[in-house]
């Protein structure tokens, strides 16, 4: 019985031992080949059989204004998408009729056309139901529990203040930003980065929970910073509307920048675009006007001309000339005042008050052609700014080489010279400063997700003019302000201002017409100027710089209030406007 | 001595084969004594399976734990996601036309007037005079995010606008014209 004593019996059992590591190491060597040599290849199969990739936003970055009002909001939308192969397991047409009537209910789409796109093509593992639903026709769906319909997130842009400052921020197109903030900031600041998720899927379809592996992590883009204000922007804009209307004009502009860091406060173009609504507005209003389309400034480069002087010291506010109505030039062309007077011994301080044309071109003859010219390009005009913004113009600044006589001093009272409102803001702006420019910019900065700023733009001043010439032509603009024609249409009680008036010719096809863009543009408060302001209207029905005086006076109190200057309280220096 | 073995017969037993009984030796004092106790192995396969048990409870109350962390992560994405289209909704209703719109309709006119005191002295000196931007209607500035979107003083009074135009409270489509009144008196 025992069977280990015998021989045979040990025979046998060493046998039966050998067949059974025999079998015993047959398995080991497939469960190592299973679990060890062709797991990483047999996994991935099994998981590219059930996987589901699928795309994570980064959010794109919101604009806001300085005090944080959202100009432009990225928001989550859904898209309600479907598999037909999915559906089609288990389910006949009647089955899937039922539950595409109840997505229908909800989404607001039509049941039928969503059936006939399923069954057209049965093999398919996507297919779209609904598109850009939002969060509570989303959850409704989500609620219904049908296995086959799934949702994805995706990313749209909402302008929660319409069309205030839209010709600024820009809008979005089917391929991406298309102008503006929008388009200028997108890669820098912006846009995020996409990320992958990818989820598991059971063989009926149904998501398994808990199975998501990030693949990528999606990064949100920062929040772009500016230095608009929204209030005064929104303010500005139904005033310089309500100014177009009244004027009948093709376009209307306002710039207020800050004069100590050359910050823009607002800037508005009328009509512009309300970002929402993009396919309303027509294609040439689409972007920034006092950016992208210079104009012939006319008299408002009147005090560009008279500190330029001052400061090249070959004239002061009491300098004078004996001015008449008009000038006749050595190639037989006139210079005329726009209305008739006498010969006047006109100061310059007078210049500016009467914005007197012969006056400056005979101020003008004091300082060589290639001085003005040169204190034109450091005023920052023939240049684009520092803004940068998309689609802006350098405006035009002849060389001297190309200066004819007529030229020679109508670039000094502003014609022959093109330059846009945010130039020409800039060039006040240096006036203002006591003589030093500041860069041009919109963007405070791109606080990014981690909270650092980036893109901040470099605040270094360079002087153009001393201060001595800076003051002085503030002076003098205020002598326009309290005794020019238009003094009580300006008039702000208990404020300094400091104002020049601009009826500037509209040339076309290399003549000047019976057109004009008239303007205003000053400095407040005038004792310790902190804002310039740059009003202007093209082609108005009456070309009279007068008209928009009210405008400009409105544009001016708001400011005042928006930034909360105080009245005036040191008394003014009167300037001989006559010698 | 073969002739002995060849002679002698097989002896057979002296009595019939007896049934098996099962034998023991009987342990003595000592070997009883030495013998381990059946208590020791009693605890040690119960405390065995405590804790095979225990583990199985521990491993269960872990995966509850990651069954209510997955609910609550899921709830916290449900609260967020409510609260950015929450925040969509208020972004549009903080525009600057429909706080003007709804203002209006509550019958609040524009200030024109604003003063401003200084303290050091307490004088009071006036600020700029404001001047209506829009005197008939503040809708030069589109938003076409308000459109559909009720004002919020629907059963606020209707205010005694001096200026002429109809009042805006009780609409409850898209904002109507906005008024921002001027007050008669100066």
């Amino acid at each position: 019985m025992n069977a280990m004593r015998t021989r045979r019996g040990r025979a046998r059992i060493g046998a039966f031992m050998v067949i059974v590591f025999v079998v015993v190491g047959l398995f080991v060597v497939r469960l190592v080949d299973i679990q060890v040599v062709r797991a990483a290849e047999l996994n991935e199969e099994s998981y590219g059989k059930r996987a589901q990739s699928v795309t994570t936003h980064g959010l794109r970055g919101d604009i806001v204004d300085r005090n944080g009002e959202v100009l432009a909001d990225g928001v989550e939308r859904y898209e309600i998408t479907a598999s037909p192969k999915v559906a089609l397991i288990n389910r006949d047409e009647d089955d899937l009729r039922a539950d595409l009537e109840q997505v229908a209910e909800v989404t607001g789409g039509d049941a039928e056309q969503m059936l006939q796109a399923v069954l057209a093509d049965p093999e398919s593992d996507f297919l779209y139901l609904a598109r850009a639903v939002e969060l509570d026709t989303l959850r409704a769906v989500r609620e219904l529990g049908i296995g086959w319909v799934y949702d994805q997130v995706v990313q749209k842009r909402v302008y929660p203040n319409g069309a205030i400052a839209g010709n600024l921020v820009g809008f979005m197109g089917t391929d991406g930003a298309q102008a503006g903030l929008e388009y200028m900031y997108d890669e820098s600041c912006l846009a995020g980065d996409d990320g992958t998720v990818v989820f598991e899927r059971s063989a009926d379809g149904v998501r398994l929970p808990g199975s998501e592996i990030v693949e990528k992590q999606s990064r949100d883009g920062g929040v772009l910073e500016t230095t608009l204000d929204r209030d005064l922007q929104w303010y500005l804009q139904e005033r310089i509307a309500k100014a177009y209307n009244q004027l009948n004009a093709e376009w209307a502009t306002a710039v207020v920048m800050r004069v100590s860091d050359g910050a823009l406060m607002a800037v508005v173009d009328y009509p512009s675009v309300d970002p929402n609504n993009v396919d309303a507005s027509e294609n040439t209003d689409l972007g920034a006007r006092s950016f992208s389309t210079p104009y012939e400034p006319g008299s408002i480069m009147k005090p560009i001309t008279a500190a330029s002087l001052i400061d090249a010291g070959v004239a002061t506010p009491e300098s004078g000339v004996v001015a008449g109505y008009a000038r006749e030039l050595p190639d037989g062309t006139n210079i005329t005042d726009s209305y008739y007077h006498e010969a006047q011994n006109m100061t310059l301080t007078g210049m500016i008050v009467n914005s007197s044309n012969t006056a400056t071109s005979l101020f003008s003859d004091l300082l060589p052609a290639e001085q003005r010219h040169q204190y034109l390009i450091d005023f920052g005009f023939g240049e684009s700014t520092e803004a940068a913004f998309s689609g802006e113009s350098a405006g035009v600044v002849l060389p001297t080489s190309s200066w004819d006589v007529r030229t020679n001093y109508a670039v000094q009272f502003g014609q022959a010279i093109q330059t846009t409102a945010i130039q020409m803001a800039s060039a006040y702006q240096t006036i203002g400063n006591g003589g030093v420019r500041m860069p041009v910019h919109m963007v405070e900065g791109c606080r990014q997700p981690d909270g650092s700023l980036t893109e901040q733009p470099t605040l270094e001043g360079e002087r153009i003019v001393s201060e001595t010439a800076a003051a002085g032509t503030v002076n003098m603009m205020e002598m326009l302000y309290r005794h020019g024609t238009s003094a009580e249409y300006l008039d702000i009680p208990g404020y300094r201002v400091a104002a020049k008036s601009g009826t500037a010719e509209v040339a076309e096809n290399g003549a000047y017409v019976n057109k004009a863009v008239i303007s205003y543009a000053g400095l407040v408060p005038a004792e310790d100027p902190q804002y310039a302001v740059i009003v202007s209207a093209g082609i108005p029905s009456m070309i009279l710089s007068g008209v928009i005086a009210p405008t400009f006076r409105d544009v001016v109190a708001q400011t005042l209030t928006t930034f909360r200057v105080p009245p005036s309280t040191e008394p003014v220096t009167e300037l001989p406007i006559y010698w | 001595m073969s002739a002995q073995t060849a002679l002698s017969p097989s002896v057979a037993p002296a009595s019939a084969p007896s049934p098996r009984r099962h034998i023991r030796i009987a342990p003595s004092a000592d070997q009883r004594r030495a013998r381990p106790k059946t208590l020791y192995a009693v605890v040690t396969v119960a405390s065995l399976g405590v804790i095979f048990a225990a583990q199985l409870l521990l491993s269960i109350v872990v995966s509850n734990g990651a069954y209510e962390m997955s609910a609550l992560n899921g709830e916290q994405r449900e609260l967020l996601q409510t609260e950015q289209a929450l925040q969509e909704k208020i972004e549009v209703l903080d525009s600057a036309q429909n706080l003007a719109t709804n203002a209006a309709g509550l019958g609040m006119i524009q200030a024109t007037s604003p003063q401003y005191l200084r303290l050091s002295d307490a004088t009071v000196s006036a600020g700029p005079t404001i001047h209506n931007a829009c005197a008939q209607d503040c809708t030069l500035v589109p938003n076409e995010l308000l459109a559909g979107v009720p004002l919020a003083g629907v059963d606020a009074p209707v205010a005694d606008t001096p200026t002429a135009g109809t009042p805006v409270a009780g609409e409850e489509t898209a904002p109507a014209v906005n008024q921002l009144p001027v007050p008669v008196t100066r």
